[in-house]
């Protein structure tokens, strides 16, 4: 089973300019804190520092062993257990392999970015903390908002609270965690 | 003249000297020597031609920063016409179908007998007029108007350079292919390939991105560009050339599965001498070379984006590239070893000394940028993000 979305909690703020979330997203990661997470119902341009994914790796690898399987499955087949003689050319015909080769090699790397995508953004997830707040949905429309997972090594309740303040918010609202 | 203009120079008169002296020991051998440094080089010029014009009919905005480097290098096509005229003077000594047929054999004989109507030489020399006639007008047209551009902000400049490239990508894409026809597939007179002048072609494009990320890469040392002008255009850059060389690795199987399952004699002959002796183990270099290990490097977003990788990655490329034309051009060519491989450096350092000291002479005072677009501003704030 994977982790619960902020199962210690969450602290979030609530802005009403994108100005004021990329302002704030940025001098909370001055002072330190790294697990953020912003909503805003338009894009925001360069809102977060940049975090490098692990999911090309993984494409690449289930990709190289995809193609790999590919290869086998062939040889396996023509030249291994059932060799045929097809005009004259090897049972174990590499330029031949190559077209199915590229195809697994291709699906496979596809397959793993499709579905590697939904187990790293944690999708699909019908129920999130942030429906416990009112008033969240205007994130939609509105209001944008910027959140701090409580399990930060940062995070504490009471400065994470105070510094959010001093960042000028409409208000900020604290999510328990467990259960 | 700059000291790379003079040293590009002597360079090449230094290549010309010993090209001369094999000449006279050796014609055959200097011919074929000079015929692939030259088609290799080559390459570079035409490709970054095709790179400016499907620029411009894309109206690809990152690329507008980088235009005139690659204007630049179309400019050393004058050059390349007259550099065609050694390849002109010894056909005699490169194509077997200019004798009467007494040195072919008797089976190669009727099918070069039945292609006389091509391939004959005062044919040749118009066709070859007519390609560099259509390369030199659509690459001088596209650098005069955009240096005119640089002072005259217009419109109407825009359009018609849109034009242009419209219409030059097709008469290219036709010169290009029969140029390859004409100058290297018509060393095997019998054999014949649909895909050869494409193949020529996604090689001339990665040697073309691999030439311009080095001028870039060089600029950018000394100075020469806005520090705007810096990882994310290489990255475009980079990813570009990812492409090309997925799609020379895809031509190039595409020719070789057709006929490997064909299996036909007179088609498979090209392939049963490239496949034979060192001719192997040069194959196998130009396919790791030019596929195995540029695709899994710039697979990697660091590469391309550091300007040290990238160079290092260029400048192997435009050497492999050399390579491959080697391996594709050479072993129907009168070859053979030993010290033919000193001629092989000298036709390299003659055709390249002559084609940087050009690119050198012409682009001197001109702007690095193309300054009256008026999509730099929106190229020079290029992101990949």
């Amino acid at each position: 089973m994977r982790e619960r979305t902020w199962s210690a909690g969450a602290y979030l703020a609530e802005f009403d300019s994108a100005d004021a979330l990329t302002r704030a997203a940025h001098a909370m990661e001055e002072s330190g804190y790294s697990l953020l997470e912003t909503y805003s119902p338009v894009p925001v341009a360069h809102g977060l520092r940049r975090s490098t994914s692990r999911l090309p790796i993984a494409v690449f690898i289930v990709g190289a062993l995809g193609g790999l399987a590919s290869y086998l499955i062939q040889w396996y087949a023509n030249a291994y257990s059932y060799p045929l003689d097809i005009g004259g050319r090897p049972s174990h015909a590499v330029p031949a392999f190559l077209i199915p080769t590229f195809e697994g090699t291709v699906l496979s790397a596809a397959l793993a970015a499709f579905f590697g995508f939904f187990i790293v953004a944690r999708l699909p997830q019908p129920y999130h903390p942030v429906f416990d707040i009112d008033g969240f949905e205007r994130a939609t429309v509105d209001r944008y908002w910027l959140a701090i997972d409580a399990a930060d090594d940062r995070s504490s309740p009471d400065l994470t609270p105070r510094e959010l303040h001093r960042l000028d918010p409409l208000r900020v609202v604290r999510l328990e965690g467990g259960s | 003249m700059t000291r790379g203009g003079r040293i590009s120079i002597a360079v090449a008169v230094a290549g010309a000297v010993v090209l001369a002296i094999g000449f006279v020991l050796d014609a055959p051998r200097a011919a074929a020597a000079y015929l692939v440094a030259y088609g290799a080089l080559l390459g570079v010029a035409l490709g970054a031609l095709a790179l400016v014009m499907i620029a411009r009919v894309t109206a690809a905005n990152w690329f507008v920063a980088l235009r005139r480097q690659a204007e630049q290098i179309t400019a050393t096509l004058p050059a390349f016409a007259v550099l065609f005229l050694p390849v002109l003077l010894t056909t005699r000594l490169l194509y077997v179908w200019t004798g009467d047929g007494s040195r072919l054999a008797p089976g190669l004989r009727d099918v070069v007998r039945a292609k006389a109507a091509y391939l004959n030489v005062p044919f040749f020399t118009v066709r070859a007029v007519i390609y560099f006639a259509v390369w030199i007008a659509v690459a001088e047209m596209l650098r005069r108007a955009s240096l005119r551009q640089d002072r005259d902000p217009s419109p109407r400049l825009a359009r018609r350079m849109y034009a242009l490239s419209a219409g030059g990508l097709v008469a290219f894409a036709l010169t290009t292919s029969f140029a390859a026809f004409d100058w290297f597939m018509s060393l095997s007179p019998g054999w014949y390939s649909t895909v050869y002048g494409v193949d020529y072609f996604a090689g001339a494009m990665v040697a073309a991105l691999a030439a311009l990320t080095v001028v870039v890469a060089i600029e950018r040392r000394s100075n020469a560009l806005p520090s705007e002008i810096g990882a994310d255009h290489l990255h475009a850059l980079a990813k570009l050339l990812l492409t090309f060389v997925l799609f020379w690795v895809y031509i190039g199987f595409s020719q070789l599965i057709v006929i490997w399952s064909a299996e036909i004699p007179a088609e498979r002959v090209w392939y049963a001498v490239r496949m034979r002796a060192g001719w192997r183990v040069l194959g196998g270099v130009v396919l790791f070379g030019h596929f195995v290990l540029p695709f899994l490097a710039l697979l990697v977003r660091a590469i391309k984006r550091s300007v040290a990788a990238m160079s290092v990655i260029g400048i192997g490329l435009l050497l492999v590239h050399y390579l491959d034309m080697y391996w594709i051009a050479m072993p129907d060519a009168p070859y053979h070893g030993g010290w033919g491989f000193v001629l092989d450096v000298a036709a390299v350092l003659f055709v390249g000394g002559a084609a940087v000291a050009t690119w050198s002479m012409r682009r001197a005072g001109e702007p690095s940028l193309a300054v009256g677009d008026p999509r730099l501003a929106a190229s020079l704030h290029y992101s990949t993000e």
